[in-house]
């Protein structure tokens, strides 16, 4: 975190006091609330992660015996190499397309209204909607992916059921779902960067892509350290894309397998809540591992232009 | 003044998460909250609830319906949370361990208790499916059960004569095969790989095997009679009779039979009416082809009791109301499926006029449960992985029902421990 | 010039793959129940049936759904701009023991899985006696681990002199806040806002939890009835989808407007 004690006023402890007292007011109802509906439930579920919990009758305790039994089944390491591998790919891509087509919609030219808002319709279209539709562009007989590619005699993937690339076909309706959120957190960010500096630059004659390298990507390292973070937390926690695209079909789901289907599947069909919560712990422990290390790495890389 | 501002918001806000507290937990005394998933049945609960505000003015029932993809979830999430509805619909797959876990009330000591209902009255199928240790936990409300739906212009087309009772597998291959048309896309039969009640759950028995064992202790997936079953189906998919698993997969063979590129298809007593719509008088149904043996899987709902509810006796003499003769009128009227009670049945019958629904009816001689154990979901989600897996060839058809037999067992060798 | 072309080609070419699922909805929900099902789908319909969106409008109380949907979303949404910003500001520009461990307290709220959390709330709502009421729809959501890590680093972004200068003219703590930083950050507040609108209005499995009338009925929930057990009535669903999404376009184009427009403020500033 960034050194905001650089306020290097004459200190004196009645004025941090104040200074303390006022923060805590300010961050008093927000953590309440979160306390409330997110960190009792989550310290529920993780007392319950020791225990044989169905999800309805009275729990017994086990220890450790949900954490052994995740190590020993078969299905965990594939299902940890899938995650990571969705987060590793999406994450970037749907960063990178991001900061592009923001930069683009960040130019004064005609019609930026209408492309701004259709840029904005994955983030408005009913899940379902997306579902169905991406399934029938993945058809493999009938979709209109093939169709195209069958014109150009190119060969015709059978996108879901190849388990080779299910997943990648799955990350790129992903990063399709979430570069608009992206979009809108970068166009934000780019706001924050004066004029001034561009001006500068033209007086230097440096070229638009200079000054988009030079300028506008190191300005806008906080808002992609926040773009990225929070995109991670998110990949790292994908089930409802993953459930939507494969429905019922839990043949297509081996390939597919994230923790939190896992979490889903153990929780909510097949009745084992205590082992849901021990999945859901394990994620947690390395989502929270994962983010400290990016919070520590970030002075390397992010301008906090203060 | 921003201090002021920013205090009386302070306030408003915990003054709103305060002033929940105050207020009492749980429905109060006159309301009965029923939940159910299937809208199109509304009808139907509608009047049952009205006869029953006949005897209890003082009641309201309040009726909640969500969608079957969520229902459960949002069942057990209530249920866990320490609440939920007085009177619910329960299904086979989930029943076993909503009665073990003593989430629905046994039903028997106020069975004993009433005279006014009996047991009798309703089709075995649905009594057997919904008792554990010989005691009912849900009052049947109606039966589903397979039947072969068929296009009757796709028949006319190839010049044949339509299904009969006559029918056997040999007849599904032969006339599967003179239905059969690649270049217009039509499939002669549809060999559902996807839905197993409408598919290999009624083929299985028909060649005189079994899913699971009475005893519920042994998979049936690995014997001679479920490989030939599943032979049978995959010879059926390799000739082109029948969609591959991955063009099922994609386009249900449901969808495809409605658009009228499936010329055979079994298919639940519940979507007839939803077959009917679509394909009006082409539409015609004949009970499934006989192979060793006849068989066809029967499934029903049942309305069970919350077992925490503080008000049994009113969510008793509702589930009276909805489950009772008059109850089974209703359904039988709208159509929606076969009345538990057998003696409504023909009111049903004649619910689609064009449509010989009687072939449902007959079909209750043959019926063969639907396979069941305390963690049926579990053993299913399995067991549709490794069969679709051996169709989308991933591994040998005998090798995916040996892996579905293994862990089966392994399965019902837990339960057997609980 | 011809820079202008390339970028509209490529925005367009983006627009393109943006646009077709929602254009899909649009047409699905024109096709009759039988053209939905057809196997090989049909691109546009045979006929454009516009009586989908009355049947939608006959079969569901869309009015009221509409109703709760806006009064749920404007509680959390005006909530969560003044809760996270409050937040945000104190862990931006204040200094105080335990700032980062609460930090990552708060973020840590983000790393649990939505799944693991619902049963345990159930229990908390009921105990609370919120089932079934508007409270269980709005405070719940008024709380944003997201929003604070967002504005606060938004807020990092602002000039320290400003607030140095804010405060050698006396202002108090909530005195920057309000007249320094809230200006300062409308393009990051408007984010927020349009991620809280969309949230909210999308939110399904929550409000299907924990409501089970109609008075309290939100758009998400209201329109899942059209999916059935064994098929789904995709040209309502459709239909009722596009009528729920049409407020959020709407809002969205009014919105998007103050995304980009503190160009001209900041310029000056500097």
């Amino acid at each position: 975190m960034s050194n905001a004690s650089a306020l290097t006023k004459p200190k004196w402890s009645k004025r941090k006091r104040k200074e303390a007292l006022w923060a805590y007011l300010f961050i008093a109802p927000t953590l309440l609330g979160l306390f409330v509906f997110y960190m009792m439930p989550a310290l529920a579920s993780f007392g319950l992660s020791f225990t044989n919990w169905n999800g309805i009758t009275p729990p017994q305790f086990i220890g450790l015996d949900n954490i052994v039994r995740l190590f020993q089944s078969g299905s965990f390491i594939r299902t940890l190499i899938n995650t990571f591998v969705f987060t590793v790919v999406s994450v970037p891509m749907a960063v990178i397309l991001a900061t592009g087509i923001a930069v683009l919609l960040n130019q004064k030219i005609k019609g930026m209204v209408v492309y701004r808002t259709i840029y904005f319709l994955p983030m408005v279209t009913m899940p379902v909607a997306v579902g169905m539709v991406w399934k029938w562009l993945y058809n493999t007989d009938y979709g209109l992916l093939n169709y195209l590619l069958g014109l150009l005699h190119l060969p015709q993937p059978a996108w879901l059921f190849n388990p080779n690339i299910a997943l990648l076909s799955v990350i790129a309706v992903y990063v399709w779902m979430t570069v608009g959120n992206n979009i809108i957190l970068i166009l934000a960010g780019l706001q924050g960067i004066s004029q001034t500096y561009y001006e500068a630059a033209q007086i230097d004659g440096a070229s638009k892509f200079k000054q988009l390298i030079k300028i506008t990507i190191p300005l806008l390292t906080p808002t992609l350290f926040f773009v990225f973070i929070t995109g991670m937390i998110s990949s790292l926690q994908v089930f409802d894309l993953i459930f939507i695209m494969i429905g019922d079909s839990h043949v297509l789901l081996e390939p597919l397998r994230t923790l939190v289907y896992g979490v889903y599947e153990s929780g909510f069909e097949y009745s084992q809540m205590g082992y849901a919560s021990a999945q859901a712990f394990l994620l947690f422990l390395a989502i929270l591992t994962v983010t400290i290390a990016q919070f520590a790495f970030q002075k390397k890389w992010v301008h906090y232009d203060g | 003044m921003g201090k002021t501002l920013h205090i009386v918001l302070l306030i408003v806000i915990s003054a709103v998460i305060l002033a929940g507290c105050g207020t009492n937990t749980g429905s109060d005394d006159n309301t009965l909250e029923v939940a159910l998933w299937d809208e199109k049945i509304s009808g139907a609960v509608d009047a049952s609830i009205e006869e029953f505000n006949k005897e209890h003015p003082d009641v309201e029932v309040k009726v909640t319906y969500t969608p079957y993809a969520n229902y459960f979830t949002k069942l057990r999430t209530s249920l866990g949370g320490g609440s939920g509805p007085d009177v619910f619909w329960m299904n086979g797959p989930n029943f076993y361990e909503y009665a073990t876990f003593g989430l629905i009330k046994d039903l028997e000591p106020f069975i004993e208790k009433d005279s006014e209902f009996s047991k009798d009255v309703y089709f075995d199928s649905v009594i057997d499916l919904y008792s554990h240790e010989g005691h009912l936990y849900a009052a049947p409300y109606f039966s589903d059960i397979v039947g072969l739906f068929y296009n009757k212009r796709l028949f006319d087309e190839a010049g044949l004569d339509y299904p009969d009772e006559t029918w056997t597998w040999d007849d599904i291959k032969e006339k599967g095969e003179l239905l059969t048309n690649k270049e217009a896309g039509i499939y002669g039969y549809s060999a559902s790989v996807v839905s197993n009640q409408a598919g290999y759950y009624n083929l299985i028995p028909q060649a005189g095997g079994y899913m699971i064992n009475e005893e519920k202790t042994k998979s049936g997936f690995d014997s001679p009679e479920t490989r030939e079953a599943l032979h049978f189906v995959k010879d059926l998919i390799d000739e082109g009779i029948a969609p591959t698993v991955q063009t099922q997969i994609e386009s249900n063979p449901r969808d495809l039979f409605m658009s009228g590129l499936i010329a055979i298809h079994p298919e639940i007593s519940v979507n007839a009416e939803m077959f009917y719509s679509e394909l009006g008088d082409d539409l015609g149904v004949a009970p499934l082809p006989a192979g060793k043996e006849e068989a066809t899987i029967t499934h029903g709902i049942g309305w069970a009791m919350n077992g925490d509810t503080e008000k049994e006796e009113l969510a008793w003499e509702l589930i009276k109301h909805l489950s009772g003769e008059k109850g089974n009128q209703f359904i039988a009227e709208t159509g929606f499926s076969i009345p538990a009670q057998e003696d409504m049945s023909d009111l049903w019958v004649e619910s689609i006029p064009g449509l010989d629904l009687q072939v449902f009816i007959d079909a209750q001689e043959v019926a063969y449960p639907y396979p069941l154990s305390q963690n049926t979901i579990q053993w299913q989600d399995i067991e549709q992985a490794e069969i679709q897996g051996a169709f989308l060839g991933y591994k040998s058809i005998d090798e995916a029902l040996d892996n579905v037999a293994k862990e089966m067992n392994l399965i019902l060798d837990t339960e057997q421990i609980d | 010039m011809n820079k202008k072309w390339l970028i509209h080609l490529m925005l367009i070419v983006g627009a393109v793959v943006m646009i077709t699922p929602f254009l899909w909805m649009v047409l699905t929900s024109m096709k009759s129940f039988g053209e939905a099902m057809q196997v090989p789908i049909t691109i546009l319909p045979q006929e454009w049936l516009l009586e989908n969106y009355a049947e939608v409008f006959a079969s569901v109380d869309l009015l009221r759904y509409y109703f709760n949907t806006f009064v749920v979303t404007l509680g959390r949404t005006l909530a969560q701009i003044v809760l996270c910003s409050l937040a945000a500001f104190a862990f931006a520009r204040m200094d105080f023991p335990g700032r980062n461990v609460l930090f990552i307290l708060i973020l840590s709220v983000l790393m649990v899985p939505m799944q693991i959390i619902l049963i345990p709330n159930y229990g908390i709502l009921t105990a609370l006696g919120w089932i079934d009421t508007f409270y269980a729809l709005i405070v719940p959501g008024m709380f944003s681990a997201f929003g604070v890590f967002l504005l606060r680093q938004f807020f990092m972004g602002i000039p320290k002199e400003l607030d140095e200068a804010a405060t050698i003219d006396g202002c108090s703590y909530f005195g920057i806040y309000w007249r320094i930083i809230l200006p300062n950050a409308t393009p990051a507040l408007i984010a927020l806002g349009i991620f809280t609108i969309l949230a909210s209005w999308n939110d399904f499995l929550w409000p299907l939890v924990m409501t089970n009338s109609e008075e309290t009925r939100m758009l998400s929930v209201g329109i899942s009835s059209f999916q059935g057990q064994y098929s789904t009535n995709y040209p309502l669903l459709m239909a009722g989808a596009v009528l729920s999404t049409i407020p959020m376009l709407i809002i969205f184009v009014i919105l998007q407007k103050h995304l980009v427009s503190g160009i001209a403020l900041q310029g000056v500033r500097r």
